[in-house]
C-alpha cells in the first residue's frame, strides 16, 4: 500500500501516469479507507489465521488477496480527459470486460446487465459481496447467473496542485471464502459465495496470459503506450518512508488515522 | 449570497459565515454517498485544505476548503446517512458551516451566473 501512495506521490511531482500489476505473498487481507475494523473483524480469527491486515487508501469492504491479480493506476485527472468518476470508472474498467470477453466469457457492467436488481449500490463490510453499477460482471458456468468478478475503487485528491486519480482493483484466482469469513464477525460475513473467481470459470492458463490480455487491453482502451518501469532509490525511500509512519502502523490499518505531518 | 467552486461545491456566504455544501454537479459525478469523514467544530482550515472526505460506491474524495476558517458547525445528520448528501437537493446537501478568517477570498469563487458558464464549457 505504500508502494501505491509513492505512485500517486511521484506523478504528482510531474512523473509520468503509472500502472502496477502485483500479487501478494503472503496472503493478505486489506481493509476500505474508512472500514470499521473493531466492528467488521474477527481479531481472534484474523491472529488465529495468522493473517496480515493492511488499509487500502480507497474506499469499500474488505478484500481477501489470496491468489489474485491485483492492479493500482496512478495518473493525473487530466491525463483521462478530466472525466468525472463514474465516466472515469467504467473507462478503467473497460479493458477487464474485455480480457474476460478474450477468455470466452460474457462479461459486462452490472449498469448494462443488472441494472434494476433490488441490491445494486448497497455498502457491504465485504467488496465481492456487494455490487454496484459499474461492477464488472461475468455470466457464469454452471448457473448462468451473472456474478461479480473482482472488485474495484477510486480515490481522487489534490496534491502540490495537481488533480490525481487513484485507481485500485482486484481480481481472485480462487476465492477462499471459508479463511476470509474466519477473520470476519459473523453480521459481517457474505451470504453463500456471492462472488466469481477465475478458476470457478474454469480458467486454467498461465497467470502471465491474463496479464498479457490485461496490458493488451489497458493500453488499446486507453489508447495509450506503456514502458516498462524500474522504481528509482529515491521512489524507494519513499515508499519506505510511508511504510514507516503510515502503513505499518496500526493507528492506520486499524483506525484509519492519517499520520500527523 | 451563493458561490461556487470549479470542483462543484456551492458556498453560501452571510456576513463571516459561510455553509459549504455539494452542488448537483458534484452529485452526479459521485454516485452514491456512502460515507463522510467529518472534521471536529473548532479545526482551522486555510484556504484549498482538507476540510472533509467523502466516500461513496466507487471513489474517496477530499472537499477541500474553499475558504479559509474555523469549521463551526457540521451537519450530524450525515454520521448516519451520509446519502443525504446525493438525495437531496442543493441547498440541504450541506457539508458544514465555517466562520470565516478572511472574508475577501469569497472574490476568488464563481457567482452562479459564472459557475454554469463554467458547467456549459464542460
Amino acid at each position: 500500500m505504500a508502494f501505491d501512495e509513492a505512485m500517486v506521490k511521484d506523478v504528482a511531482r510531474g512523473g509520468s501516469p503509472i500502472f502496477r500489476l502485483y500479487s501478494w505473498d503472503p496472503f493478505t487481507l486489506s481493509l476500505g479507507r474508512f472500514q470499521k475494523a473493531r466492528e467488521d473483524l474477527d481479531t481472534w480469527g484474523v491472529q488465529e489465521m495468522n493473517m496480515p491486515l493492511v488499509r487500502r487508501m480507497t474506499g469499500g469492504g474488505a478484500l481477501y488477496h489470496g491468489e489474485d491479480f491485483t492492479y493500482s493506476l496512478a495518473c493525473t485527472q487530466e491525463d483521462l480527459g478530466n472525466l468525472t468518476v463514474k465516466e472515469s470508472f467504467r473507462l478503467l474498467c473497460s479493458f477487464l470486460v474485455d480480457t474476460w470477453k478474450d477468455l470466452g466469457w460474457e462479461a459486462g457492467f452490472a449498469r448494462d446487465i443488472d441494472a434494476g436488481a433490488p441490491d445494486l449500490g448497497v455498502k457491504t463490510p465485504v467488496c465481492f459481496a456487494g455490487r454496484e453499477e459499474l461492477d464488472v460482471l461475468v455470466r457464469t458456468g454452471s448457473s448462468q447467473s451473472w456474478k461479480k468478478l473482482g472488485g474495484n475503487a477510486q480515490k481522487r485528491l489534490r496534491h502540490q496542485g495537481r488533480e490525481l486519480i487513484f485507481q485500485h482493483g482486484s481480481v481472485p484466482i480462487r476465492n477462499d471464502w471459508k479463511r476470509l469469513n474466519a477473520c470476519l464477525q459473523p453480521s459481517a460475513r457474505p451470504v453463500g459465495e456471492p462472488s466469481a473467481d477465475l478458476v470457478s470459470l474454469g480458467w486454467t492458463n498461465p497467470r502471465s496470459t491474463v496479464e498479457d490480455r490485461f496490458r493488451h487491453h489497458f493500453l488499446r482502451n486507453l489508447d495509450i503506450q506503456a514502458v516498462n518501469w524500474e522504481p528509482e532509490g529515491s521512489f524507494l525511500s519513499d515508499v519506505r518512508h510511508l511504510a514507516s509512519i503510515k502503513y505499518l502502523n496500526g493507528s492506520w490499518t486499524l483506525d484509519g488515522l492519517e499520520p500527523r505531518e | 449570497m451563493m458561490y461556487f467552486t470549479k470542483t462543484n461545491e456551492w458556498v453560501a456566504v452571510e456576513g463571516r459565515r459561510a455553509r459549504i455544501g455539494l452542488t448537483i454537479a458534484a452529485q452526479e459525478h459521485l454516485g452514491d454517498v456512502t460515507f463522510v469523514d467529518l472534521p471536529s467544530p473548532g479545526k482551522n482550515v486555510k484556504r484549498e485544505e482538507i476540510l472533509a472526505t467523502i466516500e461513496s460506491v466507487k471513489a474517496v474524495i477530499e472537499l477541500y476548503a474553499p475558504l479559509s476558517g474555523t469549521v463551526t458547525a457540521i451537519h450530524e445528520a450525515l454520521r448516519d446517512k451520509p446519502e443525504i448528501l446525493t438525495e437531496k437537493q442543493d441547498g440541504e446537501a450541506w457539508v458544514l458551516e465555517l466562520e470565516l478568517s478572511d472574508p475577501s477570498e469569497v472574490d476568488q469563487l464563481l457567482d452562479q451566473a459564472a459557475y454554469e458558464a463554467f458547467l456549459a464549457q464542460k
